[in-house]
């Protein structure tokens, strides 16, 4: 059964050493929810991200985190190991790809450790490889047949696009996006945000995404229209404000 | 599958250090087989040729040159002994038989060792034949017949007379009439008897009483007895009753004097090869670790997809494992081809096969790599563990 809240977070303290980077009282985001969560530089919204992935749990201090269901301050790592190849899509800001690995393996690569997208994606184009395809043509990739080369030999934009198709690939239940747009122009930037709001709104996920761009004042220009709801990293992370 | 696909990708990521590690390490393995192979083939072939001749009979001279000479063609001849002597003690009722080498005649300036099937068997000779029998061996045809040494078959054909002289350095008399005939030629040895013509010594004889020469004398025989048990009897017999003063020598003991040096010069090679292999293991651990920094986001961005920890850790001590098992069929190549080569030079290396109580160096060396892959993937598995 899928949880009524996507994610959940409780009067969280956050801390890298000594520092403490988040101090959040309250954040709920519901299943389905396109939510974006804009700031400066240095605000928090990485950080956040990484925990809700599960990557820096052993720095909170004190406060409940939930993920899809699941304390991810306590759930076992096989558990954890298995909540992300099944239910969780990713793009991080840096180190998109697996630099030795094609554009295809890349997107390919969590179907490889999940069998429940593996056929998420098969139910969905007859095959995983035309399904990546699929999402590929979708992010104004024109020239899909060169997908073999290695990844690293492709700009900073096109390998984000790879990212991003490897996070929708195989119908994750929630997609993480940390700035997924960063190193693109305009009109990239458009077609990740469409797609990535189109793909999550088809399948029903949830999808998280952050930029230090400000909607209000974007007019349109990067694409940050159409999300249900914008917050602002700096009303919601209290860390390093004096009570 | 694509933990197979990704450890192949990353190794190829580092394809020319990771290629020189594998060479280094090939290189080392194929040492430690060769210097295994050489020290078996020599110990083989001792044991063999000891366990046929029990004794080395000459004029008075040096204990390991005699050895040296009469069984693996090294050093110079002995001074001579007279025929009756080897008569003489061929007759003793302890004796099975008794094989006279003489190496005082020569034929263009090559030497003419002239003996009998006793001496060709028990140096382990072959010849190819080709009058008389198309089999490879050793028999004479009769006692004209002749082997020539292996670096001597491009110069004479078969059937040629080869007409023998006294002496090495022979003035114009000193060349008889009659002649030796060309039978057939002898495998490579290795030794300077690829450069003799081998003939019977009946045959020898005949033409030293046919062409007027006095002196009827071998250089040394060799002797197989009934009984190995008797053999320090008639040794302490023969050197200190015997009339004639008489140089007897058990090869075996002497060649197991020799077998304590080629030991302490085997170990030496051993170690270095060893310490080579180690110092290979250890490019093998650095590049990887050297490796592992780079590869932190990585890591990151596989544990995001679903990879495992202990997947993260079997790629990380795959890579290795991959290098040692292509540095382990290097090795094998080489040490094949070198055993080959080796072989044409000094055929008594393509003798035997190495047995496999000789590949523990080989196994320590595997697993003391397989040691230190373990380190790295350890990390790897620690460092996974915490993302």
């Amino acid at each position: 059964m899928v949880p009524s809240q996507a994610v959940a977070v409780h009067d969280l303290s956050q801390c890298i050493g000594a520092s403490e980077v988040l101090r959040i009282s309250e954040l709920v985001v519901n299943s389905g929810e396109i939510v974006c969560i804009r700031g400066r530089n240095g605000s928090g919204k990485t950080a956040l991200l990484r925990l809700l992935m599960g990557l820096s749990r052993h720095g909170c201090r004190t406060g409940e985190v939930s993920v899809l269901g699941q304390d991810i301050r306590r759930i076992g790592l096989s558990a954890l190991a298995r909540l992300r190849a099944d239910s969780i899509g990713f793009v991080l800001q840096h180190f998109p790809l697996v630099p030795y690995l094609s554009a295809v393996d890349n997107i390919l690569l969590p179907c490889h450790f999940s069998t429940r997208r593996n056929s998420e994606a098969q139910k969905r184009a007859e095959s995983v490889a035309n399904d990546a395809f699929r999402l590929i043509r979708q992010l104004s990739l024109q020239d899909s047949s060169r997908l073999a080369k290695e990844a690293a030999q492709y700009s900073a934009g096109q390998q984000q696009r790879f990212a991003i198709a490897r996070a929708l690939i195989g119908k994750p239940s929630l997609v993480l996006a940390d700035e997924p747009a960063s190193a693109m122009d305009s009109h990239g930037r458009r077609a990740v945000y469409q797609l990535l709001q189109e793909e999550c709104r088809a399948t029903g996920a949830t999808l998280i995404c952050t930029s230090h761009d400000d909607p209000a004042i974007d007019h349109g220009v990067n694409g940050l229209e159409g999300f249900d709801r914008y917050l602002d990293m700096g009303d919601l992370n209290q860390a390093g404000v004096l009570p | 599958m694509i933990i197979l696909k990704m450890m192949g990708k990353s190794l190829g990521q580092r394809a020319g250090r990771a290629t020189l590690s594998i060479l280094a390490l090939a290189f080392s393995f194929a040492l430690l087989l060769v210097i295994s192979h050489i020290h078996e083939a020599v110990r083989s072939y001792a044991r063999q040729v000891s366990s046929e001749a029990y004794l080395v009979i000459s004029a008075p001279t040096q204990a390991m040159h005699l050895v040296l000479y009469s069984l693996f063609g090294i050093g110079t001849p002995p001074p001579v002994l007279p025929w009756n002597v080897y008569e003489d003690i061929a007759a003793f009722a302890e004796v099975e038989w008794a094989a006279p080498v003489s190496t005082n005649e020569s034929h263009e300036g090559y030497t003419v060792t002239a003996s009998t099937a006793h001496y060709l068997d028990t140096l382990q000779l072959r010849a190819v034949n080709f009058i008389g029998s198309s089999e490879v061996g050793t028999t004479f045809r009769n006692e004209r017949s002749a082997f020539i040494g292996a670096d001597l078959g491009h110069l004479y054909h078969p059937g040629e007379v080869l007409p023998i002289a006294n002496g090495l350095s022979p003035l114009a008399d000193d060349v008889s009439d009659l002649a030796f005939i060309v039978q057939g030629v002898l495998v490579e040895t290795g030794t300077s008897l690829d450069k003799n013509i081998l003939v019977p010594i009946d045959g020898l004889r005949n033409i030293r009483r046919a062409q007027g020469i006095p002196s009827d004398v071998i250089n040394f025989m060799l002797i197989k007895l009934h009984d190995r048990g008797s053999l320090a009897a008639v040794q302490q017999r023969l050197k200190e009753t015997y009339p004639v003063p008489l140089a007897v020598v058990n090869p075996a003991s002497e060649l197991a004097r020799l077998g304590h040096y080629e030991q302490m010069l085997n170990s030496v090679f051993m170690a270095m090869s060893f310490i080579i292999g180690l110092l290979s293991l250890m490019m093998i651990f650095f590049n990887l670790a050297a490796a592992f920094a780079e590869r932190r986001d990585e890591v990151e961005l596989l544990r995001m997809v679903g990879a495992r920890p202990w997947q993260l850790a079997g790629l990380t001590l795959a890579e290795p494992l991959l290098q040692m098992l292509l540095a382990l069929f290097g090795g094998s190549v080489f040490y094949k081809l070198f055993t080959l080569v080796l072989g044409n030079w000094v055929p008594l290396v393509s003798r035997i096969d190495l047995p496999v109580e000789k590949l523990f160096w080989l196994l320590l060396l595997f697993l003391l790599g397989f040691g230190l892959a373990c380190l790295p993937a350890w990390r790897m598995y620690g460092v996974s563990k915490n993302t």
